[in-house]
Parts: C-alpha cells; sequence; structure tokens
C-alpha cells in the first residue's frame, strides 16, 4: 500500500516536473540520428546529413510548449534521416558500380590477355611443328641418302656373301665329290687289296697292284694304300730269302722315256714301303718297264687302268 | 489654400493605418502557402520522373495524399495546416525519389555481379563447376 502510495507520488512528480522540459520523440530522434551517423556516411550524403542536422536544428530553435510544431518538425527531421538513408545506400552501391566496372575491365583485359597467350602459344606450337616437319623431312632426306647407300652396302654384302656361299657351296660340292671319290676309290682299293691274288707264273708267284695305289702322274703310293700293304708283306714273307722283283708299268700315254721313270719310281715307292713295314731291303730289285709289257688293250679306259700296276714277283719256284 | 494641417497630425494617421494592418494582418490566418505547394508539386513530379510509382509505391502515394490534403486545407483556409501537409509531401516526394534512385543503383549493381560472374565463368573460366 505505502508502495503504491510511494510509486503514484512519484509519477506526479515526474509528470509535473519534467512535462514541460522532455519531449521524447525529439530525444529518440537524436538517439536514431546518432546511430546512422558516421563519418564515412556523412562523406557519402554530405548534403542529406547536412539537412538532417538542419531539420533536428530547426526543432530545437521551436519551444517545447508548442508541441504540435516541434512534432511536425520531428516527422519531418525523421523523413530527412530516411532520405540520408537512402542516399547512403545509393551512394554505397554507386561505389560498387564503380568496383565492378574496374572489375569488368581487369577481366576483358585477364581475357585479352589470355587469349594474346594462347594465340602466341598456338603461333609457337605452329612454329614448332613446321620446324619439326622441316626437321623430318631433312632427316627422311638424309634417311634415304643412307638408306640408299646402305642398300648399296647391303647389296654388294649380299653379293659378296652370294659369292662366299657359292664360293662354299662349290667347295662343299667338290669336298664332298672328293669324299665321295675318296670313299669310292678307298672302297675299291680294299676290295683290290681284298682280291690280292698272287698267279703262279713261269718266273713265279706274281701279285699285281693296280692303278689304284697311286695318284694320277705321282710315283708317291696314296696314304691308304700304304696302309694296306700288309697283305702284300705277308705274300712275300711266305717264301723266305727268295729275290723280289718289284716291276712298274705304265699305259701308252706321255713319252716312253717319262713313263719308264713314273714306273720305276713307283715300283721304288712299293719297295720303300715294304721295307718301312719291316722287310729285308737286300731282297728287292727294282726295274721301271713303262709302256713295253701292256696286259690289255691301251685304246681302252678300261685297258689303260689295268696297264697300270706294279707286279711284285717273288722269283723262283 | 489655408488648409493647415499640423505635422503631428499626419504622423498620428499614418501610425494609425500601420497598426490597423498589422491588426488585420495578426488577426487574419496565416497566408496562403504557395511556396510550399509549389515545392511539394516539382517534388512529387520529380519522384514520378525518378518511377517512384514502381520503386517506392508507399512514399509515393502518401507524397502524392500529402499534396492532395494541402490543396484540400488550402480550398479550406486552413493555412497552417496546409504548409504542415505540404511541406512533409514534399519531403516524402524526395524520399520517394531518392529511394527510387537507390533501388534503380541496386539492380545495376545485381546485374553488374551477374555480369561479372559470367565473364569470369565464360572468359576466364573461372567457378565452372568440374
Amino acid at each position: 500500500m505505502r508502495k503504491i502510495l510511494t510509486l503514484g507520488v512519484a509519477l506526479v512528480l515526474t509528470a509535473c516536473a519534467s512535462q514541460p522540459k522532455r519531449d521524447l520523440d525529439f530525444e529518440r530522434l537524436q538517439a536514431d540520428w546518432r546511430t546512422l551517423d558516421s563519418s564515412e556516411d556523412r562523406a557519402r550524403a554530405p548534403l542529406e546529413s547536412a539537412r538532417v542536422d538542419e531539420s533536428i536544428a530547426a526543432i530545437q530553435q521551436v519551444p517545447k510548449n508548442d508541441r504540435e510544431q516541434r512534432k511536425h518538425l520531428a516527422d519531418m527531421a525523421e523523413l530527412r534521416i530516411a532520405i540520408y538513408t537512402a542516399a547512403v545506400a545509393a551512394a554505397r552501391d554507386r561505389e560498387r558500380l564503380a568496383e565492378l566496372e574496374t572489375e569488368h575491365n581487369s577481366i576483358m583485359l585477364e581475357a585479352t590477355r589470355r587469349d594474346a597467350e594462347l594465340a602466341r602459344l598456338e603461333a609457337e606450337k605452329l612454329r614448332l611443328q613446321s620446324l619439326a616437319r622441316a626437321e623430318e623431312a631433312e632427316r627422311l632426306k638424309e634417311e634415304s641418302d643412307l638408306v640408299s647407300a646402305d642398300a648399296e652396302l647391303a647389296r654388294e654384302e649380299a653379293e659378296a656373301a652370294r659369292r662366299l656361299a657359292d664360293a662354299r657351296g662349290r667347295e662343299a660340292s667338290l669336298a664332298r665329290q672328293e669324299a665321295e671319290l675318296a670313299s669310292a676309290q678307298a672302297q675299291s682299293l680294299q676290295q683290290q687289296m681284298a682280291a690280292l691274288r698272287p698267279v703262279a707264273t713261269t718266273r713265279g708267284q706274281v701279285l699285281t697292284l693296280g692303278d689304284v695305289f697311286f695318284s694320277s702322274g705321282q710315283s708317291d703310293l696314296k696314304s691308304e694304300a700304304r696302309g694296306n700293304l700288309k697283305p702284300v708283306l705277308d705274300f712275300i714273307n711266305r717264301y723266305p730269302g727268295k729275290p723280289v722283283a718289284i716291276e712298274g708299268h705304265t699305259d701308252d700315254r706321255g713319252a716312253d722315256d717319262a713313263n719308264r721313270a713314273l714306273s720305276e719310281r713307283r715300283a721304288a715307292s712299293v719297295r720303300d714301303a715294304l721295307v718301312a713295314l719291316g722287310a729285308d731291303a737286300g731282297r728287292f730289285k727294282v726295274a721301271g718297264l713303262g709302256e713295253t709289257q701292256p696286259l690289255a688293250d691301251n685304246a681302252s679306259t678300261e685297258g689303260r687302268a689295268r696297264n697300270r700296276r706294279v707286279e711284285v714277283v717273288v722269283e723262283g719256284q | 489654400m489655408p488648409d493647415a494641417t499640423p505635422v503631428y497630425v499626419t504622423v498620428i494617421r499614418r501610425l494609425a493605418v500601420v497598426s490597423l494592418a498589422v491588426l488585420l494582418g495578426a488577426c487574419a490566418s496565416a497566408p496562403v502557402p504557395s511556396l510550399e505547394l509549389g515545392r511539394a508539386r516539382d517534388a512529387v513530379g520529380r519522384a514520378q520522373t525518378a518511377g517512384a510509382a514502381d520503386y517506392a509505391p508507399v512514399d509515393y502515394k502518401m507524397a502524392r495524399e500529402g499534396l492532395d490534403s494541402g490543396r484540400a486545407l488550402i480550398t479550406a483556409r486552413e493555412h497552417t495546416a496546409a504548409k504542415q501537409a505540404l511541406q512533409k509531401a514534399e519531403i516524402r516526394a524526395e524520399l520517394a525519389t531518392m529511394k527510387s534512385n537507390a533501388a534503380r543503383l541496386r539492380a545495376e549493381v545485381q546485374v553488374k555481379e551477374t555480369e561479372n560472374a559470367n565473364l569470369r565463368r565464360e572468359l576466364l573460366g573461372e567457378g565452372q563447376v568440374p
């Protein structure tokens, strides 16, 4: 109860004291203005802010008891503040537009720069490509020169190789032929050795060594013949102490003297071979009879072959 | 003419006329606020030109209404109220104009921002969704 009373008194006192002195609308207005007012925004809207200041000052010119006029001027000041706010917003957007314009220009500049860069790169690429093509062409030309040189070389090499191969082929075929011949001769030699049969004649036992023992025109025994003289040694050893005549014969080709000399050397070769195998050298008597005692007709190859021979004769009965 | 009116009489007469005029003026209501009417009318015209009917329709409408009521009050010889109404109408129209300008600038900013973003994307390949 007391509190209510106190409050009531206070209210009455306050109302009486401040009513003529205070203008709440005006105070609120001033507070609003203080909140909005800033040096930056003032610079953005100098005219409008000055108008607000004027309108607020105008209120202060009016006595506080002329409440109607003050109210009117407060409304006006409020509108002035709204205009100021809009003017500041417009000024900010004007600044923003300038920024955006600058940004726009820098974008276009950058785009142009990039285009130029792209064009430059493209030009550089084309230049390199054409350079590469030129180099490639040059290289191809050199290569084709080289290739033709190489081809020439290769052709020569191939030719050489072919010639070599031909030569080797010929060699091989010769070797083969030789081998075949040798093998055939060895065979015939063996056959002949195996077929060696002493023949009893008036002069004694006669063993005939065919022409296969010697190469044509040569007086030395063939190496394979030399190894096959064992049966001849056995033959003469069957008649120990008896003298042995070794007589060489030829066909009628060539000079008589040459044939006699050749037949004698062949006979000597046979004697030397037998001595080398262990026969008594004192038993042998060597003679070269040449073409003087043919066994067959010298007109045929076969006949001439039969005539070329060395006869081993164990003399006596 | 021996009409010799003394100087003091003339002075008194003139004083009386002036005093009467002052008294009459004070007694009559405030003068017609033709200055305020013209200013308010011009301000509303500027607001219309600024496109306030579209950009700040509320303020524009209030300004026009203020102008109309000012005219009505003049007709009603309520010159003081008319003056206040016209003053308010003028400032309201000014606000509408300023708001319209601000709104136009805002729209311009938005267009420009979009334009720049598009340019960045198209010319510089920025901000593209991969």
